[in-house]
This record gives C-alpha cells, sequence and structure tokens, in this order.
C-alpha cells in the first residue's frame, strides 16, 4: 500500500490512513454488536425467569477458560506490536504466531462447547436464549475467524520478511480489530454466562 | 511513529489484572449474593475489564480526540437505543 | 496501484480496458460506474411505478405494454394481487438502497469528496472499488428475486415480520431471502463506502483546507456516512435475526414462541428514519454548491449551516419512533418522539432560510442547475411542512398509512433524489465528462419535471386526507373510495407524462457526453477545488498539488476584478 506513503503529505493531520479508517470500522461494529446485545439485553429483561433457567445450562468453566485465551491471546497480539515498533522481528513473528494459536485454542474449546450442548438437544430452536446464545456467539466467532486469517498472513509475512520495512503498521491495525473482539467478548461472557 | 517515546504499560501486568477481575466475576456468581450485587458486579467488572483493554492494549489515550468520539458515540446511541426501548419490549407485551 | 497517487496521466495508456473501466481503482471511474448502475435501477424502479399506478388508476385491468411478462407473474397484462406486493416493495427498496443511495453518495460522492478535498484519490481506492462491486452484486440479486419461484420479496420496502418471517403469510420464500441478502450486501457496500469518505476528508485534505474551509457538499457527505455507519448496525443484527427465523426455524419474531416483531420496528426505523437524512443531505449539498454560484454571492450563513447538518444528524437518530404510532408500542414514548420530531424542523428550517437569504440580493442566473436547485428548495419546503402533521401523533394516528404518507415522503426524497440529484448532475456533467449540456433541453426537462412531478403528487395528498390506505390492491372494492378513481387516474396519467418527461434528460445526457460543447476546467466560475482540476479530471486528479487559501464560497469581493475567488488562488 505505498499509495498510503505518497498522500500523507497531502493531509495537515494527525494519525496514518489505516489507522483511521480501521476506528471508523470498529464504530460501525460497535452499532452491529450493540443492536444484538440490546436486543438480547431486552429480551432477556422482559423474560427474567424463564431465561435463567436455560442459562443454567451453559458451561460457565469451558466460558472462564475460552475468556483467559482470549485475554491471553490480546496480550500476545499487544506484545507482537511492540516488539514491530522495537523493530524485533524474532519475537514480532513469535507473538503473532502465539496470537493466531490463541484463536484456534478458542475455536476449539467453542466447538467443544457447542458439540456437548446440541448433544444435550440445546440446539438454536430450544428457546430464544439459546437462539440468542448461538447467533450472539456465532457472530463472534465469525469476528474470532476473521482476526485469526488476518494474524496468519501477518505470521507468514513476517516469517517470510515481507512484512518489512513498510507494511509493520499492518499490525497495529489488526492489533486494535483484535482487541475489540476482545472486548466484545469480554461483555458476552457475562451477559449470556454468569448472568443467571 | 512518536509512539515509542511514550511510557510503554506494562502488558503482562494488565494481562494479570484482567484475569484477577476475571476471577472476582467468577466468584460473584458462586458466593452468596442477592440477584442485584451479583448482576451489578458482574457488569461492572465487565465494564473495567473493557476499559482496561480499550485504554491498554489499544492505546486509546494516546490517540487524537477524534478517536474518542469514534469510540463514545457509538456506545452513547447504543445505550439511547437500549434505553428507548425498554418500555416496549419489556414492560408492554 | 502504487503510482495511482502520482498524478502521470500518461499513467493512464499502461491500464488494460478491464483495469480502466471495470476494475478502476479511480476514484471517478467509479463514481461513474455507481452512476449509470443507479440510472439503470432507476429504470427497473421506474417500470414498477409505472405498474402500480396503473394499477391504482384501472385496477384489474391490462397495463399496457406488458402483455409480455409471462405467467404467474402476470396475465395478459393484468397484475395479480401476489405481484401488486412485490411491485410495491421492490418499488421501495430498489428506489432508496438502488438509485438514491448509488447516485448520491455512491455516484457524486465518489466523484466530488477527493476532488473537492484536493485530494488524488480516495483514501483506499480497492475498498472504493469492492464498494461498487459489492453493492453491483446486490443489485443484481435484487433484480434476480424477481425470477425465483414465488417472486420477489412481497412483505413492503419495511420488510415488517410476521409478514416477512415466515412463508406463511405471502408465499414468498426465495424472494424474501435474497431481498435480505441483497440489503445485507447493499449495507456492507456502503460502509465501505462511509469508511472510505470520512478518512479521506479527515486525513487526506489539501493544506490549508480547515474543516471550516471545506465546501458543504462535502461536510453534507460526511455527515451522511457518519450517521450510516451509526445506524445501520443494528438493522444489520435485525436483519441477521430476520434471516435466522427464515431459514433455521428461530422465533426473534415470532410472538407465539416468545418473539416480539415490534423489535423488528424499532431496528428498522432506528436505521430508516436516519437513512432519510442520508439521502437527503448529500442532495442539500449540492444545491448548496449550486446556490452561490449562480447568484454569485457568498452562502449565507455558512456555519449555521454546518452546525444545523450535525444537529439533525444527532436529532435523526431519537426520532425513529414516529413511524410507528400506531404499532401498539408503549404510550409513554409517543409523546417524547413526537417532541423530538418536530425539533428536527429546527434546524432545517435553519438550512432553508440561509439557502432563501443566499438568493436575496443576488446575480441570479437561471441556468439549468440553478433551476433545478430552486426546483428542490420549492419541493423539499412541501415535503417538510407536510411532516409536521406526520410527526404530531394525533394527526398522524389519522394519516399513517394513508397517500398522504406516501405523497408526503415522494416530496421529500423526490426533492433530495430527483432535483437534487438532476441539480448536481446538470452542475457537474461538465467536471465529470468534460463537455456541457444543452441549456435548452435542461430547460425543457426541468419544466416538465417540476410541474408533471407536482400532478402526481398533489392529488394523493387529497386521497390520503380522505382516508384511503396505501398498498390496498384494489382501493375501489370500498365504497367510501370509490369517488377517489377521478384522482388516481389524474395521478397516473400525470405520472406517465413525468416519465416521458426524462426523455429530453437521457437524449441530452448521452449526446452531450459525446457531442456536447466542450467545457473549460471552470465553466460556471465557481471557487471549489474541482474546478481547478482540468476537465474531465485524469488519474490523480490535479496539475500541482493545490493549496487552500480561502473559503469555497468568496464571491462578489469588492476588491477583487473578477466576481469568483477559487479557493486554490492567494489572491
Amino acid at each position: 500500500m505505498s499509495t498510503v506513503a505518497a498522500t500523507e503529505n497531502y493531509s495537515d493531520n494527525v494519525m496514518p490512513i489505516g489507522k483511521m479508517g480501521i476506528w471508523w470500522f470498529l464504530a460501525s461494529e460497535i452499532m452491529v454488536f450493540g443492536g444484538l446485545i440490546g436486543s438480547y439485553i431486552l429480551y432477556r429483561l422482559a423474560s427474567a425467569g424463564a431465561w435463567a433457567e436455560m442459562a443454567h445450562h451453559v458451561s460457565t468453566t469451558i466460558g472462564a477458560i475460552n475468556t483467559v485465551v482470549l485475554l491471553t491471546s490480546s496480550l500476545t497480539m499487544v506484545l507482537a506490536h511492540a516488539a514491530v515498533e522495537d523493530e524485533n522481528r524474532q519475537r514480532a513473528k513469535l507473538y503473532l504466531g502465539l496470537t493466531v494459536l490463541g484463536g484456534i485454542l478458542f475455536l476449539i474449546f467453542k466447538a467443544v462447547e457447542y458439540t456437548t450442548e446440541i448433544s444435550h438437544g440445546f440446539t438454536p430452536l430450544a428457546g430464544t436464549f439459546w437462539s440468542f446464545y448461538f447467533t450472539m456467539t456465532g457472530l463472534h466467532g465469525l469476528h474470532v475467524i476473521g482476526g485469526i486469517i488476518a494474524n496468519l498472513a501477518l505470521f507468514v509475512m513476517a516469517a517470510r520478511g515481507t512484512l518489512w520495512p513498510n507494511t509493520q503498521k499492518r499490525v497495529e491495525y489488526c492489533g486494535l480489530y483484535w482487541h475489540f473482539v476482545d472486548v466484545v467478548w469480554i461483555f458476552l461472557f457475562p451477559l449470556l454466562y454468569l448472568s443467571y | 511513529m512518536s509512539n515509542t517515546a511514550h511510557a510503554r504499560p506494562n502488558y503482562v501486568a494488565v494481562w494479570a489484572w484482567l484475569v484477577f477481575l476475571l476471577i472476582i466475576s467468577l466468584a460473584a456468581v458462586y458466593l452468596p449474593f442477592s440477584q442485584t450485587v451479583t448482576v451489578s458486579l458482574i457488569f461492572v467488572v465487565a465494564a473495567v475489564k473493557a476499559f482496561l483493554v480499550v485504554v491498554n492494549f489499544m492505546h486509546i489515550r494516546m490517540e487524537h480526540r477524534l478517536v474518542h468520539l469514534i469510540a463514545i458515540v457509538p456506545v452513547i446511541f447504543f445505550i439511547i437505543m437500549t434505553m428507548a426501548l425498554i418500555p416496549d419490549i419489556v414492560y408492554n407485551r | 496501484m502504487s503510482s495511482s497517487a502520482a498524478a502521470h496521466p500518461a499513467h493512464e495508456n499502461q491500464l488494460s480496458f478491464v483495469r480502466q473501466y471495470i476494475f478502476s481503482l479511480d476514484h471517478k471511474v467509479i463514481g461513474k460506474q455507481y452512476l449509470f448502475l443507479g440510472m439503470f435501477m432507476a429504470l427497473a424502479g421506474g417500470l414498477l411505478a409505472y405498474l402500480l399506478r396503473w394499477q391504482l388508476a384501472w385496477p384489474e385491468s391490462a397495463v399496457p405494454g406488458m402483455s409480455w411478462i409471462p405467467e404467474p407473474t402476470m396475465f395478459q397484462g393484468i397484475i395479480p394481487p401476489e405481484f401488486y406486493n412485490a411491485i410495491v416493495t421492490m418499488h421501495g427498496t430498489i428506489m432508496v438502497f438502488f438509485v438514491a443511495m448509488p447516485i448520491l453518495l455512491g455516484a457524486f460522492g465518489n466523484f466530488l469528496v477527493p476532488l473537492m478535498v484536493g485530494a488524488p484519490d480516495m483514501a483506499f481506492p480497492r475498498l472504493n472499488m469492492m464498494s461498487f462491486w459489492t453493492i453491483f452484486t446486490a443489485a443484481m440479486i435484487m433484480l434476480a428475486s424477481f425470477f425465483v419461484p414465488g417472486g420477489a420479496a412481497s412483505a413492503g420496502w419495511t420488510g415488517y415480520p410476521p409478514l416477512s418471517a415466515d412463508a406463511v403469510y405471502t408465499g414468498v420464500n426465495w424472494g424474501i431471502t435474497l431481498w435480505i441478502l441483497g440489503l445485507a450486501l447493499e449495507f456492507a457496500s456502503f460502509l465501505m463506502g462511509g469508511i472510505n469518505f470520512l478518512t479521506t476528508v479527515v486525513s487526506m485534505r489539501a493544506p490549508g483546507l480547515k474543516m471550516m474551509r471545506l465546501p458543504l457538499m462535502v461536510w453534507m457527505q460526511i455527515v451522511a456516512a457518519v450517521i450510516f455507519m451509526l445506524s445501520v448496525g443494528p438493522l444489520i443484527a435485525g436483519a441477521v435475526l430476520l434471516l435466522l427465523d427464515r431459514t433455521v426455524g428461530t422465533s426473534f419474531y415470532a410472538v407465539q414462541k416468545g418473539g416480539d416483531p415490534l423489535l423488528w420496528q424499532h431496528l428498522f426505523w432506528f436505521f430508516g428514519h436516519p437513512e432519510v437524512y442520508v439521502v437527503l443531505l448529500p442532495g442539500i449539498g449540492a444545491v448548496l454548491e449550486v446556490l452561490p454560484v449562480f447568484s454569485r454571492k457568498p452562502i449565507f450563513g455558512y456555519k449555521a449551516i454546518v452546525y444545523s447538518t450535525i444537529a439533525a444528524g444527532f436529532l435523526s437518530f431519537i426520532v425513529w419512533a414516529h413511524h410507528m404510532f400506531v404499532s401498539g408500542m408503549d404510550f409513554d414514548l409517543v409523546m417524547p418522539f413526537s417532541i423530538t420530531t418536530i425539533l428536527i424542523s429546527v434546524p432545517f428550517t435553519i438550512i432553508l432560510l440561509a439557502m432563501i437569504a443566499t438568493l436575496w440580493k443576488g446575480a441570479i442566473r437561471l441556468a439549468t442547475p440553478m433551476l433545478f436547485a430552486l426546483g428542490t428548495l420549492m419541493v423539499f419546503i412541501v415535503g417538510g411542512l407536510t411532516g409536521i402533521f406526520l410527526g404530531s401523533a394525533s394527526a398522524d394516528i389519522y394519516l399513517h398509512d394513508t397517500y398522504f404518507v406516501v405523497a408526503h415522503f415522494h416530496y421529500t426524497l423526490i426533492s433530495a433524489v430527483f432535483f437534487g440529484g438532476f441539480t448536481a448532475m446538470y452542475y457537474w456533467f461538465p467536471k465529470m465528462f468534460g463537455r456541457l449540456m444543452n441549456e435548452t433541453w435542461g430547460k425543457i426537462h426541468f419544466a416538465l419535471t417540476l410541474v408533471c412531478f407536482n400532478l402526481v403528487f398533489i392529488p394523493l395528498f387529497k386521497a390520503g386526507l380522505g382516508g384511503e390506505m396505501r398498498r390496498l390492491y384494489n382501493p375501489f372494492e370500498y365504497d367510501f373510495l370509490k369517488p377517489h378513481q377521478g384522482l388516481h387516474q389524474f395521478a397516473t396519467i400525470a405520472a406517465i407524462l413525468l416519465m416521458i418527461a426524462q426523455l429530453p434528460f437521457l437524449v441530452n445526457f448521452f449526446w452531450s457526453m459525446f457531442k456536447g460543447k466542450v467545457a473549460d476546467r471552470n465553466p460556471w466560475q465557481a471557487n471549489t477545488l474541482e474546478w481547478a482540476a482540468p476537465s474531465p479530471p485524469p488519474h490523480g486528479n490535479f496539475d500541482t498539488a493545490p493549496s487552500v487559501y480561502h473559503g469555497p464560497y468568496v464571491y462578489s469581493a469588492p476588491e477583487r476584478k473578477e466576481d469568483w475567488q477559487p479557493q486554490h488562488q492567494p489572491h
């Protein structure tokens, strides 16, 4: 994207366009998840008793483990960003790889969880709580998959050495997205797993 | 970029805090608090965790104030929307 | 791609035809692609309008010239009730999402924003290309939905469940699923476009171009982009829920299984009302550009207009439930939403007053763009004033879902899309294609359009006040509506004339593109930066990167020989 470099001197402004674009993207994402979370909260308030019963059947343990996994991969992501800033290519590669692994681990736990639930008859059709549960975690999971793909691409570039000299800022942009996915999970966890 | 000039937060310490807060919210569920206390506690903890991530991992404090606006305005609209729908969806079914 | 910003006209010749015209990264080519897509979809939407107007004037009679449409869609030109539902649904959907938005935001936004801020291209050219091809796919999905078993979506353009949630009610299964998918892609496309606009304006302005020196068209485009970006999210979420209800069988909107159809209405209008301003503001922006140029006066109250626009943008988020006064929603919500709705007329009144004050004692030149700008102003005032009736809940309970509403929103949307769009078209045509449009034919087009448009929709106000509900297949089955048939026949004849009145434009458009008088850089003696670039601008836009020294509307300054002061000239 050397267009970026060629046009930066036109701007009297403060930040690279990539970062600006990512932030606008995140703003629209807040509203997408906001609409979903808002609908969930409203339905939940409307039918408290029946839902609390259903919410008892989610696995808080796996949810908590997954929270730790995602928080940790956020940590490795930000460490990768720090390594990029320090021009430490080996560490950047290591941390990007760990971030990808964290995302994959999250999905594996999620798959185990889905399997257990569905085998116990809690399908998306088993009630409005389960419909919301699968929709919200599913949409979040799609975002995790997107983040894994992006981070994997960065990892491959770092391994090949093509991330430098002028595309390493992408680690920061990708990180912003990855932390956002983490923040969404931070709210989904109490909403779906803890409030019964 | 100029970001390196700023003092970097201790990322591992932030992570430790996040895990600690997670344990608090789990404890809130398993300890015999009243429902109101539990629910408010877990969501306050979630908000604090999100704040820690946004401030320390996403470095929002070093950003231009436009970024602060971009991050806050959607949250405000989300809150307005949800609040406005409470009488309709929650009480009026 | 790497040198797209480097402004080498010779570079253009090295690109293959496909890279230059189809998968182009140049914001001007992409803007024209949006324009042609919008014009093509306008033909489809116009055809549907013809069908439904005919059905309302002479119900269940063969529509002239339409006997070629095969069964079971139509029977020798006669429209069956199911297809009538699909017609009104798709007319609304196509006109709002695939005509208004591509033309006003997609075409003129894309073409003008980088030029007006003095940038060589959009911030993300590849994202820009992707956004066009996404909406192109969405448009094709929408058109394809006419040909699947069961026909196109027929739950109204608002897609209220339970009608839209289950094929039991409409007999349409695939049509509505495709409709949701098409809309989702359309939203994705304009989210990408909005991110591009906002980033370009924030980060790529020419040196000296402060925010308060931006042309008002750019302000309108970015406010529209922000409104769209922040309002569409909940509807995307709602559409996901609707899609799951249809395909998986969940029950988010099914009352009998614990869902709530009102939620969709709230999520839809949380987007739907801001969407009105997304479409309206760029049209107003075009008018605001044209008025000072053709009255040779600075715009009146630049800052007031900017702040009013932002205020209107904010208010547009807290008025949505005025579309739902009779939906059975909580009565406590009615009064607050009535108040905010009436409140939103304040910023728009300020904008309209600023427009009129700009004309005051100006040296007015009645060229075609100016005529259309004045037409926009007039039509929009009618639309805005009738909106006040609908905003107050007591009147709305009577008028809701009548032809009064239909006439009202056609007055507001057509003022922005049709008149505003033609204002922009005639004004920026020389910059887009390097040639001037024919003035005489332009004026004929304007006169016919203005007269015919009013003749179509004034009768509908009367029909609505008479209590006629919209979306009735054959309203004259009801005795009290039988006297309305004359009104509808009048409106239908006027509508057909309005469509014929667009022929001069089409001929003028294509003739001028190839044979019109060659335009120089600045045919209207305007100030804004796009007129500093060659007509049409090459890939990379400007010969030398411009710097900005003035606001955009310095006209008739007493110390200058010429009565205009281009933004990029120091003195």
